[in-house]
C-alpha cells in the first residue's frame, strides 16, 4: 500500500517561541561549548527541570503540549522519571483547567525494590492510549524505555512529545518505527535552534491502518 | 587483567560522565581482582567523585579538559605501576601523587 498522506501537525510556533524564550531566561537553555554525558560537544546545553520548575515555564509546556492533543484520543500522558515528571504534570493540570481531563503516569528506571514494585506510577491501565513526553531526547534511550514499558501493559503509544531534540539520531529511530513523534525546540548538531516543526508520521500509521 | 587494558582504553577516550561512570565500574571490578585493591578503590571514588560534580549540570568544554589534562598522567603512571607490579612503597607514592593531584585540580 502506498503511503499517501502525511500529517500537518505543527507545534504552535507563536507558543514554542515563547517557551525558548523562556528556556532562555530561566536558564534551562545555555549557549556556549558543552561536554555531553555521552562525550560528545554541543554549543547549547539544556535542563528541562529549570524550564519547568518555572511557573509559566510549566504552564507553557502544559499548554503547548495540550493543544498537540487537541485531536488526538489520549486517556493518559507520561513518561521515564525524572524528566518526564513535571512535563506529564503540567499537561495534567492543564488538561483540567481545560475541561477536557488527562491524567498522568511516570515510568520508573528501576521498579521499586519493596511494597508493590511497580514500574509505572500513577494513572494508566492496560489498553490506553498515551502519549509519551519527555525533557529531552538525544538518541532515544530514555523515550524508548517508557515506551517498553507502557507497550509491555498493552498501551498504544499514540504521540510522542519532547521539549527538546538534540538530532543525534533518537528521533530519526522513533519516526521510522512509525511513531508520530514532535518536538517544541530542535537544537541541531550544527549549532542552529529551531522551533515546532510539523510531524512527520504517516496518516496510515497513526490510523493504524499500517503497522508500525 | 583484560579490565585493567579495558581501564586504559577509557582512560585515553577522556573525561566525560558516561566514561567516568565505566571507568569507575571497572575499578569496582578490578578491586577484588588484584593485589592493589587500594589503588582501584582509590580511583573508583575519584572517578564517582568527578561524574557526581559533573552530574546534571551544564559542563563547559573548557573546564572538562582542565580536570582531563590534569588527571590522566597521574592516573596513567599508578596503571602502569599496577601493570608491572611495582613495589607497595611505589604504588603509595603514585597514589598520593593521584590524590593531591586531584585535590589541587578542584581549586
Amino acid at each position: 500500500m502506498a503511503i499517501s498522506s502525511t500529517l500537518e501537525l505543527r507545534v504552535n510556533t507563536k507558543d514554542a517561541q515563547k517557551i525558548l524564550e523562556i528556556a532562555r531566561e530561566t536558564g534551562a537553555l545555555l549557549e556556549g561549548e558543552f561536554t555531553l554525558a555521552s562525550g560528545k560537544k554541543s554549543n547549547h546545553y539544556f535542563e528541562g527541570k529549570r524550564l519547568t520548575s518555572s511557573a509559566e515555564g510549566a504552564y507553557r509546556v502544559g499548554k503547548v503540549i495540550f493543544d498537540e492533543l487537541a485531536d488526538i484520543d489520549v486517556d493518559a500522558v507520561g513518561g521515564l522519571a525524572i524528566g518526564a515528571y513535571s512535563i506529564a504534570t503540567a499537561v495534567a493540570v492543564v488538561s483540567h483547567l481545560e475541561g477536557k481531563p488527562i491524567p498522568s503516569f511516570i515510568v520508573r528506571e528501576e521498579p521499586k525494590q519493596h511494597g508493590t514494585r511497580k514500574k509505572i506510577e500513577g494513572h494508566i491501565k492496560e489498553g490506553f492510549r498515551v502519549v509519551i513526553v519527555d525533557d529531552v531526547i538525544t538518541t532515544g534511550g530514555s523515550v524508548n524505555k517508557a515506551i517498553d514499558a507502557v507497550e509491555a501493559l498493552n498501551c498504544k503509544v499514540v504521540k510522542v512529545i519532547v521539549l527538546v531534540d538534540r538530532h543525534e539520531g533518537g528521533s530519526d529511530k522513533l519516526k521510522e518505527a512509525g511513531y508520530d513523534f514532535s518536538s517544541i525546540i530542535d537544537l541541531w548538531p550544527t549549532g542552529k535552534v529551531t522551533i515546532g516543526k510539523p510531524s512527520e508520521v504517516t496518516r496510515e500509521v497513526r490510523e493504524g491502518i499500517l503497522p508500525r | 587483567m583484560a579490565n585493567l587494558q579495558k581501564l586504559q582504553e577509557k582512560l585515553e577516550k577522556g573525561f566525560y560522565l558516561d566514561n567516568l561512570y565505566e571507568m569507575a565500574h571497572l575499578c569496582k571490578m578490578l578491586a577484588s581482582d588484584t593485589i592493589y585493591p587500594a589503588a582501584f578503590f582509590v580511583m573508583r571514588d575519584i572517578f564517582l567523585d568527578i561524574a557526581r560534580r559533573w552530574e546534571e549540570r551544564a559542563l563547559p568544554v573548557e573546564e572538562a579538559k582542565r580536570v582531563e589534562t590534569k588527571m590522566t598522567k597521574p592516573l596513567g603512571d599508578l596503571i602502569e605501576g599496577i601493570e608491572r607490579n611495582a613495589s607497595s612503597e611505589e604504588i603509595l607514592d603514585l597514589l598520593n601523587t593521584l590524590v593531591s593531584t586531584y585535590l589541587v585540580s578542584l581549586g
